[in-house]
């Protein structure tokens, strides 16, 4: 097992007025190479959930363990990277090059090393190096900046990389995109995806489980191609398709609870469903 | 109303013009909600700034209630009709506290304490944050950050009112409530909205959709005929909204009629069963 929360809690501002739980006692187990969704509504505590797993935030109760070792007490492991919310807006470098190396620079690395780093964290991020290294970052659209800013996370290697809602505020083509990446990502260094996200749609036929938090708790877990009923989840935050199963599988139980895509979803569908049947009732 | 004339607008570095705006012609009626469409970087939030007069059209004009963003009087006063929500809620707080972050827009209107009160407890009441009012806005979620961010703009009571993104953060119950606030402020206070996003579904509401491509607008029409539209849609870089997809790929299979364009999931199961 890649990493481990076990009966995580966390309450910001403890003993004041602001005091809020935001985390409450939450078990949850990553398996290498995963690509896991959280979800939930507004304040539910995803993005403090995400904090905990990179190490930046310390459980009130509970701990995170890293392939089996509790994380360190003091900044990130080096494992791990973390892409906050609008990273686009946290870059300071002029040029794609320097932003991408700034990361690996401060870790002592230098000449060709440094050089190939970078090259190969654009072009994980399908950004050809040869046109994009030397271009200026206030020149780029807000889906390249967003993918140079993921690239220089990349540039340090995580094993395990957590996002926080990298798909807000990106075109159709951009989300695409950035998917694309992340599963060729996922398949050619087997790195773990970790995303906090609202856009469950795009998203969803790249994942393997998403894990819905309310209330700073984890209110049910769905496997994006699960056949039994799935338990006590808020539809809301689930793709059309599975909401759609979901009701069907009460009239047709032997309807699968999630399909990955709504391709699967219609067709399954269809299987199932005798032509004719549509609006015979 | 709001209207564009034939703008142009470029952004220029170091000598190299970049076009953003190219001849665009574009008017919004107060009580209209138009929505705003169209890939990253074609031109959406120069259109938004040119509005608001925080930009100047190189070429052409941007008339807002009969004012001209070109006249410095004048442009003081549009900045006054129209409130700007931006995609990004950090950028905009500039107080410590929910509630005073909300009164700073009134605040510098020059209102009297108890009216800014007022407008500050409307407000938030309207965008469901009033059990937040006291608290530090680092301590709140995207999602309610751009709550906030929506109510300060609502305080200042802006004739019309521009959504830049500033649903992105928001999770869909949210997204279908700030929808609902946007309806009602068009029917009781006739407000001229416009809402950019990446977001088809949202366009359920309007009076029209406008797709932006290449700094023009290239499309614009009655939502249902955008949406039934899906190879249009796949022209511009758009996605058919999902409900609308679920329903083209049953009809492939013969399980809805050609003719079904359901709102809400209920409407797919009745076609169904």
């Amino acid at each position: 097992m890649l990493m481990e929360l076990q009966s995580v809690s966390y309450t910001y501002q403890p003993g004041t007025v602001f005091a809020k739980s935001a985390l409450h006692d939450i078990s949850l187990q990553i398996q290498e190479n995963e690509f896991l969704v959280i979800t939930g509504q507004e304040g539910s505590g995803k993005s403090t959930l995400l904090l905990v797993m990179a190490g930046l935030i310390k459980p009130d109760q509970g701990q995170v363990l890293y392939r089996g070792q509790p994380l360190p007490g003091k900044g990130i492991h080096p494992h791990l990277g973390l892409v906050f919310q609008h990273p686009e807006q946290q870059m300071f470098e002029l040029t794609v090059g320097q932003e991408v190396a700034f990361g690996l620079e401060n870790r002592g690395v230098t000449g060709k090393q440094l050089h190939s780093a970078v090259a190969g964290a654009l072009a994980a991020m399908g950004l050809d190096p040869g046109r994009y290294q030397n271009r200026r970052i206030r020149e780029l659209s807000t889906g390249e900046k967003r993918r140079v800013a993921i690239a220089s996370i990349l540039a340090m290697q995580p094993r395990v990389l957590l996002m926080d809602e990298p798909l807000a505020g990106l075109d159709f083509s951009g989300c695409r995109q950035l998917l694309d990446n992340l599963q060729q990502l996922r398949r050619s260094q087997s790195t773990t995806i970790i995303m906090v996200t609202h856009h469950i749609e795009p998203v969803y036929p790249f994942c393997t489980r998403v894990v819905q938090l309310k209330e700073g708790k984890i209110n049910g877990i769905i496997r994006s191609e699960q056949s039994e009923p799935a338990e006590n989840l808020e539809e809301m935050t689930l793709p059309v398709h599975v909401q759609l199963l979901h009701h069907l599988q009460k009239i047709k139980p032997e309807l699968p609870a999630s399909t990955s895509t709504a391709e699967e979803a219609a067709a399954v569908i269809a299987e199932h469903w005798e032509i004719g049947e549509a609006g015979s009732h | 109303m709001i209207r564009l004339d034939q703008v142009s607008f470029s952004y220029t570095d170091e000598q190299v013009s970049r076009p953003a705006v190219q001849d665009l012609s574009f008017t919004l009626e107060a009580g209209q909600m138009v929505v705003l469409l169209g890939p990253n970087g074609s031109g959406k939030s120069t259109l938004a700034w040119l509005i608001k007069g925080r930009l100047l059209p190189g070429k052409g004009k941007v008339i807002v209630d009969g004012l001209n963003t070109l006249d410095k009087n004048q442009r003081r006063q549009v900045q006054n009709l129209v409130g700007l929500v931006g995609p990004v809620p950090d950028h905009q707080f500039i107080s410590n506290l929910v509630a005073d972050d909300v009164a700073f827009g009134p605040q510098n209107l020059g209102l009297e304490r108890a009216e800014i009160n007022r407008r500050v407890d409307a407000a938030l009441k309207m965008v469901s944050m009033e059990d937040y009012a006291q608290y530090p806005p680092y301590l709140l979620s995207g999602g309610q950050k751009q709550r906030v961010c929506l109510a300060g703009v609502l305080a200042m009571q802006p004739r019309y009112l521009i959504l830049d993104e500033a649903t992105s953060m928001l999770d869909p119950a949210g997204r279908q409530q700030v929808l609902e606030i946007l309806a009602k402020l068009r029917q009781e206070r006739k407000i001229g909205i416009l809402l950019i996003t990446q977001n088809l579904e949202e366009a359920l509401l309007a009076d029209r959709v406008a797709i932006m491509h290449q700094g023009r607008i290239a499309i614009d029409l009655p939502f249902r005929e955008l949406a039934a539209s899906p190879d249009l849609l796949k022209e511009y870089g758009m996605e058919e909204p999902p409900l609308l997809h679920m329903a083209s790929l049953l009809k492939k299979h013969g399980l809805l009629p050609n003719h079904c364009f359901p709102d809400s999931l209920d409407q797919v199961v009745k076609a169904l069963c």
